[in-house]
């Protein structure tokens, strides 16, 4: 059964998505990242070693625009500014394509997006035309605010980046899903795969998450185990579950038991 | 041929004047494809990379791609 969705202009089959850093070496990230079945792959904007040797190879290389979604971040970008600056960078880089994440840091220590400037930075971006998905903290009321200045995925976190603690509040995660139109992507966060699960349950579009697959002892093997998780969590989202009770309800009929 | 000062990448840098982008990296033994110039907090298209020349005081910053989350 195809069960595909879009994000702005495009349509994605696979409702995970990975990133691309603190793996120990390139061919580890490749093999991590094509196990995980992911279709949206996410990287950073840095500067070149100036006097780096030239033939050092480049990541676009590896994971290549023609296998996969480039989408680029702004992360380390603490200012509306310096986004849409990293933006237009990745934009020019990726040969026009406008699909980007954008996150604004608040602290160094806690990672934590910035979200008076993280809109401000939505709302010009969205004017330079780029398609934005937006890291976010699970607030309400600016999930609302990012999807009105014309977000194309309202993406909040299940817990700080890197921390892997797992979904820490799944009340507001489901908040922001019913209210939401555009897709909702847990973004950061995730530990391990019933992180994932959970999300998809709690009805949100997609998951990104990088650490979770990268940290692991076998990457590869958590690839596979997470690219699993999003499908039992999406289907159980789908099917619908069964109805919490107080009491017990006996699976098998009473009647007929031999001893009665 | 006079040198002149730009910085780069946040590093002050003495190149040979009159460089046009494909020859600044060339100067700076980058390879030109998978990577991006920004000149005086512009991006440069690469369309525009052979008629833009370097000047004395430009910041360019040069980035690319690397793994992130």
């Amino acid at each position: 059964m195809s069960d595909s969705f879009r994000i702005g202009v495009r349509e994605f089959q696979s409702r995970l998505m990975v990133g691309t850093g603190k793996y120990a070496n390139d061919q580890l990230a490749i093999d991590a990242i094509r196990e995980s079945g992911a279709d949206i792959v996410t990287m950073a904007i840095r500067r070149v070693n100036l006097g780096q040797n030239k033939d050092e190879s480049n990541i676009l290389e590896l994971i290549s625009p023609d296998e996969f979604t480039i989408l680029p971040n702004t992360a380390g970008c603490y200012t509306a500014d310096e986004s849409v600056r990293t933006c237009k960078l990745a934009r020019e880089l990726l040969g026009g394509h406008s699909l980007v994440k954008l996150e604004v840091i608040g602290d160094k220590n806690t990672l934590l997006p910035d979200m008076p400037e993280t809109l401000k930075a939505a709302k010009d971006l969205v004017k330079e035309g780029f398609e934005v998905m937006v890291y976010c903290t699970d607030d309400f009321d600016y999930s609302i605010a990012l999807e009105d200045a014309g977000c194309v995925a309202v993406m909040p976190l299940a817990a700080p980046i890197g921390s892997g603690r797992g979904i820490e509040n799944p009340q507001a995660i489901e908040a922001i899903v019913k209210r939401i139109q555009v897709p909702v992507i847990v973004d950061a966060g995730i530990g391990t795969a019933s992180d994932a699960t959970l999300a998809m349950e709690l009805g949100c579009d997609g998951v990104l998450l990088n650490t979770a697959i990268a940290g692991a002892r076998n990457p590869v093997l958590m690839a596979a185990a997470m690219r699993q998780a999003v499908k039992a969590g999406r289907s159980a989202y789908l099917a619908g579950r069964m109805p919490k009770s107080d009491q017990a309800t006996a699976s098998s009929p009473i009647e007929g038991v031999i001893n009665s | 041929m006079n040198d002149i000062q730009v910085s780069i990448n946040a590093e002050s840098k003495k190149i040979p004047e009159n460089l046009n982008i494909p020859q600044l990296l060339n100067f700076l033994e980058l390879k030109d494809d998978l990577l991006v110039v920004e000149l005086n907090e512009e991006v440069v298209m690469r369309a525009d990379w052979e008629t833009t020349t370097v000047g004395e005081g430009d910041k360019l910053e040069i980035v690319k791609a690397i793994g992130g989350g």
